[in-house]
């Protein structure tokens, strides 16, 4: 994932002169003191990410603190897949990334929990913060919330295009931000998979990228079409 | 003189006509609505041409009218008109996104010379991807009733099928005029109809996606699940094929009939 890539292009496209961290700041995964009572040590990053004591045992660990879902999930299932006559294709559980985000999104996990233990707080003073109470439509479920998203967690290449005709190929087709890097590059992660972040960069700034989604909103569709041949 | 005038016309008339063969892909075709006077999420909609966050809409969408990454609940339910929450979505491939249509009692074709075990199937009205169509075609849902979008949303008027282009798509709720759908098309039609229709197990399909030949049979390409045939299986509704109606191939010198019918 080129995160500083895309913040190059947002602000290229934009026009905007960019804070070095700026993305992120005034929107809904800032949470300095501000805008959560809770994060009194007033960092913009550490509830994600830490530089030290990350959790290890995370396959994908972005130097990642925030404690894991344990969550399991009713899955979309493909309806037409490859051809019409195709059976519907169950798509993975979620890890990867997408295993980061439903850590707060799936409603099981405070937002601010970390490593096990709530943050910062003094003597319980705040207590957990739930996705599910409190952000009720950001909250995807763990018994229904994945069963209407897009496929995450499963891989996305070569072979499955050679069944699915109308998907463009991820390691040739070059995405719409300009840097010339591939579907593959840009929006697949390590192990070329589609997850939640092949569609949201969870840094970009929510005022020109609504709900942080990515090729500037997703205008004229072009984040579908992208993968999408239709 | 005369002879090489003509030539030339013929080979004029065949290039336009090459040249007017409409190009596939959805971007092509009657279902691109990122202009639609009535996408709340297209260029001419409420969305504009660019992003803007305090409306919270996006410009120029051509798969949102259909489809949502994130499915909210009740706007697909049938006949619907309340918001839900993303933690009650429903299972609802392929991520359908458009208000259903609320009518459950179609007239359906009652074949003249049909298969009766087929048509008992048809009998129960459409199921499946045909009431995806249907929930635009039927002319009972406003185009633009999709995502959050309902009747109890400020600002929408209703435009139903009706209302555009003279109504030519609208194929109302009395399906009796129309090629019967959501019937099973297997071995033993083929059979029963002493091969009238082809074994759809074997006979091939003859489409051609993305470029190339699927080299499936009709089973596999055209009937949903292997077994329904249903509106998908002769209409594209992403217009891969760039034929004419956005048919899964062209029916020049019917060869869409063809493909299924022994005649
Ligand atoms: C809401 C949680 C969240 C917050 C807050 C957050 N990040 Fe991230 N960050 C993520 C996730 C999830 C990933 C993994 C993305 C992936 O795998 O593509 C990530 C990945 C990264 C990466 C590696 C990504 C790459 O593309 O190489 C960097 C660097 C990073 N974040 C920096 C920051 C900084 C700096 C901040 C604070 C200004 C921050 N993040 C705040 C969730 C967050
Ligand atoms: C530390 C917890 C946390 C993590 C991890 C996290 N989010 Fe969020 N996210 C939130 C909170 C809190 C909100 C605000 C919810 C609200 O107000 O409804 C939010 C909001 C959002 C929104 C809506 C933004 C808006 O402006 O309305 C999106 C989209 C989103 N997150 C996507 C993601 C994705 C994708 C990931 C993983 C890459 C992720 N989030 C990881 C806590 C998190
Ligand atoms: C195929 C692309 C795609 C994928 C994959 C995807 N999203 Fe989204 N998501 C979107 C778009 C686009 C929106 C904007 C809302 C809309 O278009 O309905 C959105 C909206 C959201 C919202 C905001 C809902 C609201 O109304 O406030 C959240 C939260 C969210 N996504 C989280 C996730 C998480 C978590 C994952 C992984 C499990 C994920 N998304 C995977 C494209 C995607
Ligand atoms: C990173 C690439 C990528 C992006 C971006 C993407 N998709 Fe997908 N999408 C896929 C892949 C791969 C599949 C699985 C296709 C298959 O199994 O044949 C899929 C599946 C789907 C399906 C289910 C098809 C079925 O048969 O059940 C729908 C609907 C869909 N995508 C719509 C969208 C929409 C709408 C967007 C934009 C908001 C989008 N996609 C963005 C890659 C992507």
């Amino acid at each position: 994932m080129k995160f500083k890539k895309s913040i190059l292009v947002g602000t290229i496209l934009l026009g905007i002169t960019p804070l070095s961290f700026g993305q992120i700041a005034n929107t809904a995964h800032d949470f300095t003191l501000s805008r959560a009572h809770w994060n009194l040590a007033n960092e913009m990053c550490n509830v994600c990410h830490a530089p030290h004591n990350t959790d290890v045992s995370q396959a994908h660990n972005p130097l990642w603190i925030h404690t894991t879902t344990q969550a399991n999930y009713t899955l979309y299932t493909g309806y037409t897949f490859s051809t019409k006559g195709g059976v519907g294709q169950q798509y993975g559980t979620p890890d990867g990334s997408s295993k980061l985000c439903l850590s707060c999104h799936d409603g099981t996990v405070a937002i601010n929990s970390v490593n096990g233990a709530v943050l910062d707080t003094i003597g319980g003073k705040f207590g957990s913060v739930m996705m599910g109470t409190t952000h009720l439509n950001s909250t995807i479920s763990p018994t229904t919330g994945l069963a209407g998203s897009h496929p995450i967690s499963f891989v996305y290449d070569q072979n499955l295009v050679g069944k699915d005709p109308l998907l463009n190929n991820p390691l040739t087709t070059i995405t719409p931000s300009g840097n010339g890097v591939t579907i593959a590059k840009e929006l697949l992660d390590a192990n070329g998979k589609v997850q939640c972040t092949s569609c949201h960069d969870p840094h970009l700034n929510t005022t020109t990228n609504w709900k942080y989604v990515r090729y500037n909103n997703n205008v004229g569709s072009q984040l579908c079409l992208v993968c999408h041949n239709k | 003189m005369k002879y090489i005038k003509i030539i030339l016309l013929i080979v004029l008339i065949v290039s336009i006509t090459e040249k007017g063969n409409a190009q596939s892909g959805i971007t092509n075709s009657l279902h691109n609505f990122s202009s639609a006077s009535w996408n709340q999420w297209g260029s001419n909609g409420l969305g504009g041409t660019s992003a803007t966050s305090t409306s919270g809409r996006i410009g120029g969408q051509i798969c949102a009218p259909c489809h949502a990454p994130h499915v909210y609940t009740s706007n697909v339910s049938p006949g619907s008109s309340v918001i839900g929450p993303m933690t009650s979505a429903p299972s609802n491939a392929p991520l359908w996104s458009h208000q259903l249509s609320a009518v459950t009692s179609y007239s359906t074709y009652s074949g003249y010379n049909m298969d009766s075990t087929a048509l008992a199937q048809a009998a129960g009205g459409p199921v499946g991807t045909s009431k995806l169509c249907l929930s635009c075609h039927d002319g009972t849902v406003s185009m633009n009733y999709y995502r959050t979008f309902s009747a109890s949303t400020s600002g929408i008027k209703p435009i139903l099928m009706s209302a555009i282009n003279g109504g030519a798509s609208n194929l109302g709720t009395d399906l009796r005029n129309d090629h019967p759908i959501s019937f099973v098309y297997d071995q033993g039609l083929s059979q029963r109809t002493n091969n009238g229709v082809y074994d759809p197990t074997s006979h091939a399909s003859g489409i051609i996606l993305g470029g190339s030949a699927t080299n499936g049979t009709i089973q596999s390409d055209l009937l949903e699940g292997g077994t329904l045939l249903q509106c998908t299986s002769c209409h594209d509704p992403h217009n891969g094929a760039g034929a004419p109606h956005m048919l899964v191939k062209s029916n020049t010198a019917s060869a869409l009939c063809l493909t299924c019918h022994n005649k």
